[in-house]
């Protein structure tokens, strides 16, 4: 009897052991809060930029640079011992012996009126100006905020955000890591490379002297045949689909392998393919653009927007996705954009976008 | 009796093997989130629907929440939908109205079948939207999910689209941590595995929406159906559309803080399942428009409530078959083999809640896993209950709107 004792406490033991953290954790909860959702987090690409305004106007205020002299410039600590400079009208950011030995400037710097930066510098604090900020060749900035525009040299490096209450305008063959955004327009140089850029017009590479040279005739009206479902205002085919050239097309389409679109056809709606999507030259599509796969825009084609692909994104010369009463969103692992190409919005590569270095015709 | 009970571990073995790949998969696999980043658009007008029935306690806080939303005002319609409530919930609205001309257009529901789907049903003829969204009462929407929850639109081949739903009130007590965890596996898990393998995420009738003209060319919400949601899920697939699950598209919820609700809404939920499995297993088996994953996955996720009763049928064989003998293999095999099925499928669905807490970046809150047994016992035997009472040929057909309590007395978010 006894022993049947043991044994049934010796089992209690061990069903309640495994219980034991799990009381613990009941009693004191110390994760028992809800998950964290950012409830007013909306994706806006200026958040960094507002943020550190932010920061800037409680951190010294504001005031400081109205009243900064003229033709000097004033430096000191912040709160959290980092340095900073207030860089006056005609004035240029200090830098410390060791400094320009090494090429680097450690402080926060903020001006008054435009702002030039000594080229080949790496900047490692977040620059602001009141005017313009106009930085020269092969410099690295960790992060710039103008109030007018930004134009920086050719081999520059953003590493993390740049915005301009205008127009910014980067060199060739330069680096953004992290998202540049402007109120006016953005022009990333040929041979640069970019992650995030927004702005209600963007252009990319230089651009084109001429536009498109071949002449279609109009186009025809084209009703498709071979859906396999019709229903709910889309046409959904198996396999490939080519739409002809000079077609048009009013309908959304789904298509299970491959979509082409030749050249000077247009859809009027929204395409996806589960296979790639090609667009021949000067083709239209008034609406979206989604594949998991590649999708090619050939020269001088167009597209309401948004463009979504999970892997790859080309656009040749002459592309133009949304437009200023309508931008919209590009978004791919890879972007690759031909010199010419002009977007409205957002451009989005989660692992590299570029910019060709090629010559525009 | 041996034969029946290898069956049931065969069926087991299966969704525990289904688990398994949907953890792997969250853990190591290649994550989709393709329409995350369209923050820019042309949006099309939208409809969100508050689906509201004695809601005085929840619903000024989503309206508040879905007046402050990052969306075009003269493209989002605000309609609650308020069905036949006895408490104050009109008054609230209508206060809201008053307080925002334009905003909000309130559908005050007095007369009809009861029930959420019959009350959207009626609510959809109002509007003319192409996308509708639905939300339960007691949501609380953040500033930027309206756009994230209809970016997927823009691909003209998703007819529904899902968030994900996180508990508010997790720290009262066990029972709310235990749901926090289950819906942690629910979602991060299990629909993002299937969102990632292309499969069938499910349209869970709140928090999500649906393309107006996909909804129509499948017939429309049903009135007579428990669970909506599982219904038009199963009724688009059929019709060539697909789901997309939106994993950080997170809204908070208040999950039920008694036992008693909870067993109800498990009870529903597995009833209004069971019911769309009656409907549609033959369908989706034979329609050739949707690919083998999708069918093999929809299948299994048709027969998701029906694998508490068969678990259950295995135990008791399991017993009855140790006690009679009638066992066809013997020795350390039959012991392996029940120690592995006991313990890798019976509960498999535990994998999954850890690699969610992992994968939400939880610390302590994993501790609580054991308890989750107690959840599971609970749910296995509600859900088989409502299994059975199915099967029962005198039981009323009614739909009802089985009202989920509301708690909330405190502020609406940390």
């Amino acid at each position: 009897m006894s022993a049947f004792i043991v044994l049934l406490l010796l089992a209690l033991v061990l069903f309640t052991l495994p219980l034991l953290p799990a009381v613990r954790e009941l009693v004191r909860k110390t994760d028992a809060t809800p998950l964290s959702v950012t409830r007013d987090h909306n994706q806006d690409i200026r958040h960094f930029a507002r943020a550190f305004y932010q920061d800037m106007l409680t951190g010294m205020g504001r005031l400081t640079l109205i009243r900064a002299p003229a033709q000097t410039t004033q430096h000191g600590r912040l709160a959290d011992g980092s340095r900073f400079q207030v860089v006056g009208f005609r004035s240029l950011p200090l830098m410390t012996p060791r400094e320009k030995a090494r090429a680097t400037s450690d402080s926060q710097i903020l001006s008054t009126a435009t702002l030039t930066l000594t080229p080949g510098v790496s900047y490692s604090k977040a620059i602001y100006s009141e005017g313009n900020i106009r930085g020269g060749p092969s410099a690295r900035y960790f992060a710039l905020l103008g109030r007018e525009d930004i134009q920086l040299g050719r081999n520059s490096v953003i590493t993390d955000w740049a915005q301009a209450r205008s127009n910014l305008v980067i060199g060739q063959h330069s680096k953004i890591h992290g998202r540049v955004a402007a109120g006016g327009s953005i022009d990333i140089g040929n041979g640069s490379h970019f992650k995030r850029a927004q702005a209600p017009h963007l252009r990319l590479g230089q651009p084109l002297a001429t536009g498109p040279t071949t002449q279609f005739p109009p186009r025809q009206s084209l009703t498709l045949a071979g859906a396999i479902n019709s229903a709910g205002g889309r046409l959904l085919f198996d396999g490939d689909l080519r739409i002809p050239p000079g077609a048009e097309v009013v309908t959304d389409l789904v298509v299970r392998g491959n979509l082409y679109i030749g050249a000077n056809a247009r859809i009027v709606g929204a395409v996806k393919a589960h296979g790639r999507v090609t667009l021949e030259t000067q083709a239209v599509v008034d609406g979206s653009v989604v594949s998991p796969d590649l999708i090619i825009f050939g020269d001088f084609c167009s597209a309401r927007g948004p463009l979504i692909s999970e892997t790859k994104i080309y656009l040749a010369k002459g592309t133009v996705i949304g437009s200023m009463k309508f931008p919209t969103t590009i978004t791919a692992p890879t972007i690759v954009a031909e010199p010419g190409v002009t977007t409205h919005g957002t451009l989005w590569a989660r692992i590299d976008g570029e910019v060709l270095d090629i010559a525009a015709p | 009796m041996s034969a029946l009970l290898y069956i049931v571990a065969g069926i087991v073995a299966i969704y525990a093997l289904r688990h398994y790949w949907f953890t792997l998969n969250r853990l190591f696999g290649e994550q989709r989130h393709p329409y995350i980043d369209i923050t820019i658009a042309d949006w099309p007008a939208t409809t969100v629907f508050i689906a509201a029935h004695n809601e005085e306690k929840v619903i000024t806080h989503i309206l508040e929440a879905l007046l402050e939303v990052d969306y075009p005002a003269d493209k989002l319609t605000i309609m609650p939908v308020n069905d036949r409530s006895k408490d104050r919930t009109r008054e609230i609205i209508d206060q809201f109205v008053a307080r925002y001309p334009g905003r909000i257009k309130p559908f005050h529901r007095t007369e009809g079948k009861p029930g959420k789907a019959a009350a959207l049903m009626d609510a959809t003829k109002l509007v003319s939207t192409p996308i509708i969204l639905v939300f339960d009462a007691d949501y609380i929407p953040g500033q930027g999910l309206i756009k994230q929850l209809v970016a997927p639109f823009f691909d003209a081949e998703v007819g529904a689209v899902m968030g994900r739903v996180v508990p508010l009130n997790v720290g009262t007590n066990l029972l709310t941590r235990l749901l926090d965890l289950e819906r942690s596996a629910g979602y991060q898990v299990d629909q993002q595995a299937r969102m990632n393998l292309g499969l069938v995420p499910q349209y869970g009738g709140t928090v999500g929406g649906v393309r107006r003209s996909a909804l129509e060319a499948v017939g429309g919400w049903r009135d007579d159906t428990l669970a909506e949601d599982t219904d038009v899920t199963y009724r688009l697939l059929l019709g060539g559309w697909k789901m997309v699950y939106q994993n950080r598209s997170e809204c908070y919820e208040e999950v039920p803080e008694t036992w008693a609700m909870r067993v109800r809404q498990i009870m529903r939920w597995a009833k209004g399942h069971n019911q769309a499995m009656a409907r549609y297993t033959w369908a989706l088996f034979c329609n050739r428009q949707v690919s083998v994953a999708e069918r093999l996955d929809g299948l299994a996720l048709l027969g998701i409530y029906v694998i508490a009763p068969i678990l259950l049928a295995g135990w008791i064989l399991a017993i009855i078959a140790f006690y009679i003998g009638d066992v066809s293999l013997s020795g350390i095999m039959i012991m392996l083999s029940l120690a592995a099925y006991s313990t890798m499928g019976n509960f498999a669905a535990f994998f999954e809640i850890a690699a969610a807490t992992r994968l939400d970046g939880s610390r302590n809150r994993i501790l609580l896993l054991p308890f989750a047994m107690f959840a599971f016992l609970v749910s296995l035997i509600s859900v088989s209950r409502a299994t059975f009472s199915q099967l029962n040929p005198f039981k009323s057909g009614t739909v009802v709107w089985d009202k989920t309590e509301r708690f909330r007395t405190g502020p609406t978010a940390p």
